[in-house]
């Protein structure tokens, strides 16, 4: 059931930023004032319905311009500090393509561990280091999501648009395709070795007021909660993983459960375990 | 337990300030329009 819900707010996470259609039949933006307002998803406000800009774009576009992001970096931290990186596992429409991508039946393989720091490498490097230095949107022109939702729509409804078709757009079509390939063979590719947003939400997992908690009292290290886990990681080895996108599929086991920082006894044991991270009190039965 | 209680206290009030001083600043109309005029 919870895994149906989460199905639907991935849909609606898809819809609900994109509900300007008239864009598409009148090949134009939205050009309204909630397009100053930094979405906490991955989301390309260059897409012909986006109703919101990207975070991701705004940022790199003030370090483009030699500025400080202050509003769109505070209202990402905001959302990490509150939820983590739920935001990916609940409403990223790219996240969602991902999990969609992976029902396909084929061989399966598994992602290295050392890759998902390349995200942070696409964070520092293509987000701000390469725009402040050269003044280009580089994050922007290789962003799989902006070729899916605004290159592709804009170079087929205007003439204008194809026209100024040249190399670089081959090479996002070419990322775009690995990306959408290698979801079928892995778990969220994109979202594990090159999302800077997501970069940025893991980074508030361990202190983000909504939390995993985990009960190695019950827990019977079956390893089902990997199999579910959208990003094939061990919410039991650590439950504040950065890798781990807080969409709760998990938590159809007893074992795992959400909870708040404010929680100190999620599961409602008396003196065994404290829940998070694995940890047992010292001097009591499970200890 | 404590110290992430505080943690995310501590994150929290770092992240309302940094959306603060980018609404002072007026940073939600230069987002408006680089939007808007891709």
């Amino acid at each position: 059931m919870a895994f149906l819900r989460r199905r639907v707010y991935q849909g609606l996470g898809a819809i609900l930023p994109n509900a300007y259609v008239q864009g598409f039949f009148s090949a134009s933006l939205y050009q309204g004032s909630l397009k100053g307002v930094c979405t906490p998803l991955f989301n390309c406000y260059a897409c012909p319905s986006a109703l919101f800009s990207c975070p991701i774009g705004t940022m790199q576009h003030f370090a483009a311009t030699g500025k400080v992001p202050f509003y769109a970096a505070g209202t990402v931290a905001i959302v990490g500090a509150s939820v983590g990186r739920m935001t990916c596992g609940t409403l990223c429409p790219f996240g969602f393509l991902q999990d969609i991508l992976f029902k396909v039946r084929s061989w399966k393989g598994r992602l290295p561990g050392w890759a998902s720091s390349l995200r942070y490498v696409a964070l520092v490097l293509l987000v701000f280091l390469v725009p402040a230095l050269t003044q280009v949107h580089w994050f922007s022109r290789l962003c799989p999501m902006g070729t899916l939702t605004g290159g592709l729509p804009w170079a087929t409804m205007s003439g204008g648009v194809r026209a100024m078709i040249g190399s670089l757009f081959w090479v996002k079509i070419g990322i775009l395709l690995l990306f959408v390939t290698s979801s079928v063979l892995l778990k969220r590719p994109f979202c594990r070795a090159a999302c800077p947003l997501g970069a940025i939400f893991s980074l508030f997992n361990r202190s983000s007021f909504l939390q995993l908690a985990w009960n190695p009292d019950t827990c019977t290290r079956c390893g089902k909660c990997q199999k579910i886990c959208p990003v094939d990681i061990r919410p039991d080895d650590n439950p504040t993983n950065p890798e781990c996108l807080r969409c709760w599929d998990c938590t159809r086991c007893p074992s795992l459960t959400m909870t708040t920082v404010l929680h100190r006894n999620p599961f409602g044991l008396t003196g065994t375990a404290e829940g998070r991270g694995g940890k047992i009190l010292p001097g009591t039965s499970a200890g | 337990m404590k110290y992430r209680t505080a943690a995310f206290l501590l994150t929290a009030a770092a992240s309302a300030a940094l959306l603060a001083i980018g609404l002072f600043r007026g940073e939600f109309a230069k987002a408006l329009v680089n939007g808007a005029l891709l």
